[in-house]
């Protein structure tokens, strides 16, 4: 009795939005946190899930390309982001939580050359702390 | 020409939604026809409660804490399985015909047909389960009742990417009607492999006036995530 009554809390059932699938592999810690300025290269605006790529230079100076992860299109589509809201080539500062040690991380929100903010909704990769 | 004119209007007359009778507290309650049609926009639980998790059986709890997330149907754009199709953060239009109901959601790009008794519809052959179920429906008391049983097992058998398993055992009823420009729903789900008590979910819809956005899964990005979970078990040697 004791293992289901741990699997229903577990669960967390609250009958609102669902993931795709997990995202536990994206960190919540703030040091993880990252802020890149850059230049759009691609931007898939699709389903599971829409990705923004940004090139920007590492602490090198060498080139390096993130990948943003963010919610489905339809979703997007409800906070008023449409697939001609970003284009390739504008330049952008995107903020995210990132996979430790690699250049990916889920979407936190992206702010365009003209001061243009796009948020996606909260999503359970988004840390409590943060805020827009 | 005669043959082009007949199968037109046997077309039209199939395509023809349903026309709502006003006649639904009467003594013709039993079959009136509510309009359902439309494409519906997520509002919230039924009446303003919230929905109780399932309470899976022992055998479904073990499951889930033995499930590896590597093996998430997800992952390749396998589509979810109804009620967690349902109770995923998407929207969803129904079309009524003449004998059938149709309903295409937004997740994933799902088709349902519901199949309204009465019509001579087929039933399934005893090797007949599918990702959906057989959708059987009748309009009863203003409301339409859909029976679905016949689905294939699944990981997801009740709520979108939790594992308590959906078994061939599994039978789900829903009940819609409309309130105004509201569409309402309350589901019963049964598993006696899986759910200890039979889950109830209740929700409630709005007109949306644009139209639904295709979901178009891509393989790949779906798969993606999966390589950086780590799974619950050793690596083979």
């Amino acid at each position: 009795m004791r293992t289901v009554a741990v699997v229903a809390v577990a669960l967390g059932f609250a009958g609102t939005a669902f993931a795709h699938h997990s995202t536990t592999y994206y960190s919540k810690e703030r040091k993880d946190f990252v802020r890149i300025e850059g230049k759009v290269v691609r931007w898939d605006y699709r389903s599971p899930h829409s990705q923004i790529y940004v090139e920007a230079s590492d602490k090198d100076g060498k080139p390096v390309v993130w990948r943003f992860e963010s919610t489905p299109a339809a979703w997007l589509l409800r906070e008023g982001i449409r697939k001609d809201s970003v284009t390739v080539g504008d330049q952008v500062t995107v903020e995210g939580f990132s996979i430790p040690g690699q250049p990916f991380a889920w979407l936190g929100k992206i702010t365009k050359a003209d001061g243009t903010r796009l948020l996606p909704q909260r999503s359970t990769a988004t840390p409590d702390w943060w805020t827009p | 020409m005669k043959h082009i004119v007949a199968a037109a209007i046997a077309v039209a007359l199939l395509q023809a939604p349903a026309a709502p009778r006003l006649d639904a507290q009467s003594g013709a309650a039993a079959t009136a026809v509510p309009n359902l049609t439309g494409i519906w926009h997520r509002k919230g639980p039924l009446d303003g409660k919230p929905n109780q998790p399932p309470v899976p059986t022992n055998r479904a709890a073990g499951f889930n804490e033995a499930f590896d997330d590597a093996f998430n149907p997800t992952y390749d754009c396998s589509a979810t399985p109804i009620p967690g199709l349902i109770n995923d953060n998407y929207d969803f239009q129904i079309t009524q015909q003449a004998d059938r109901v149709i309903i295409r959601y937004e997740k994933m790009d799902v088709v349902r047909t519901i199949w309204l008794e009465g019509h001579g519809h087929p039933t399934p052959g005893n090797s007949d389960y599918t990702n959906q179920g057989h959708s059987v429906g009748r309009y009863e008391g203003g409301r339409l009742v859909v029976e679905t049983t016949h689905f294939a097992f699944d990981p997801r058998g009740f709520l979108a990417n939790r594992w308590i398993p959906g078994s061939t055992l599994k039978k789900f009823t829903e009940r819609y009607w409309r309130e105004g420009d509201t569409l309402k729903l309350a589901s019963v789900s049964t598993d006696p492999l899986s759910l200890r008590q039979p889950f109830n979910y209740g929700f409630e819809w709005t007109v949306r006036k644009d139209e639904l956005t295709p979901y178009d899964c891509d393989p790949g990005d779906s798969r993606w995530g999966a390589q950086w979970h780590k799974s619950k078990y050793p690596p083979d040697k």
